[in-house]
């Protein structure tokens, strides 16, 4: 059965399209700032650490699979197993933060910043971005997963969910592309 | 419920499995314009996976539901031409 309407708050998806419209310009100037330097990017890339990279997508994926659960919950109004979910979501999103933070570290130890070279200008821009929407989409799941312990969603009434989810399928979307742009393609 | 969580665990199978093809392709050190392309593929094909069946869209008749497919098939492609003039 088709829905006529987007899910959740339809200002979250102008929220979303502008989001992705600012990721879409800063990949698309990445790649094009890469094919003239293409040796720098390519040497630089090789320094990144790629299993960290993979694991937070596998991560990312999973946070999204459990989304996906607490709505389907929701929707035969089972708000106790939907905030189980979220939760679950958020508490991967946490170990996504820690990762990065230690692949910031790494970076940071070794004394790279954003005026070391163009390719590392990029990589620390992108990924922080992305990092602080991580964070920004764990504190709306947070909030939708205690409303959702408190009793205020339903099968009829559970927008905020949907609109949660769908800040959080987004992050998961940028960080698809992302991860083989920044991490893998040469 | 069942149904629909178990379509969703197929896609986040398939998602899994491309992304470890993503991991292995940077591990072993492939690139070329070709392996560009395989993995664009694999972008898309992820991307509109989570469009459709993360974020539900597959199920809406709303117009506005393209502007993330065409944000994901324009975003990807323009790398592909970035990747290509510098090939």
């Amino acid at each position: 059965m088709k829905n006529h309407d987007l899910p959740g708050d339809f200002a979250i998806w102008i929220f979303i399209f502008a989001e992705l419209l600012v990721f879409g310009v800063f990949f698309l100037s990445y790649a094009f700032a890469r094919a003239n330097n293409v040796e720098l990017f390519d040497e630089y890339q090789q320094t990144l650490d790629r299993e960290i990279g993979a694991i937070n997508t596998i991560i990312l994926i999973t946070s999204s699979l459990f989304v996906v659960r607490a709505v389907n919950a929701i929707r035969h109004n089972a708000a106790r197993l939907c905030a189980t979910w979220i939760g679950l979501a958020v508490l991967l999103g946490g170990v996504f933060v820690y990762l990065k933070l230690l692949e910031f570290g790494a970076k940071h130890a070794d004394g790279i910043t954003l005026s070391t070279n163009t390719f590392y200008m990029f990589y620390l821009s992108l990924t922080f971005f992305h990092f602080m929407h991580v964070l920004m989409g764990m504190v709306i799941l947070a909030v939708v997963a205690v409303k959702a312990r408190q009793g205020a969603y339903s099968a009829e009434n559970h927008a905020g969910v949907e609109t949660g989810a769908s800040y959080w399928h987004m992050v998961d979307l940028v960080w698809i592309v992302l991860f083989p742009l920044v991490y893998v393609m040469h | 419920m069942v149904a629909a969580n178990r379509n969703a665990l197929y896609v986040w199978l398939v998602l899994v499995l491309l992304s470890l093809v993503t991991y292995a392709v940077g591990k072993l050190g492939y690139g070329g314009i070709s392996v560009v392309a395989l993995l664009l593929l694999s972008v898309s094909i992820k991307g509109q996976l989570v469009i459709d069946y993360f974020m539900g869209l597959a199920h809406v008749q709303s117009r506005w539901k393209w502007v993330v497919t065409v944000w994901l098939v324009s975003v990807v492609l323009l790398i592909g031409l970035a990747y290509w003039t510098s090939m």
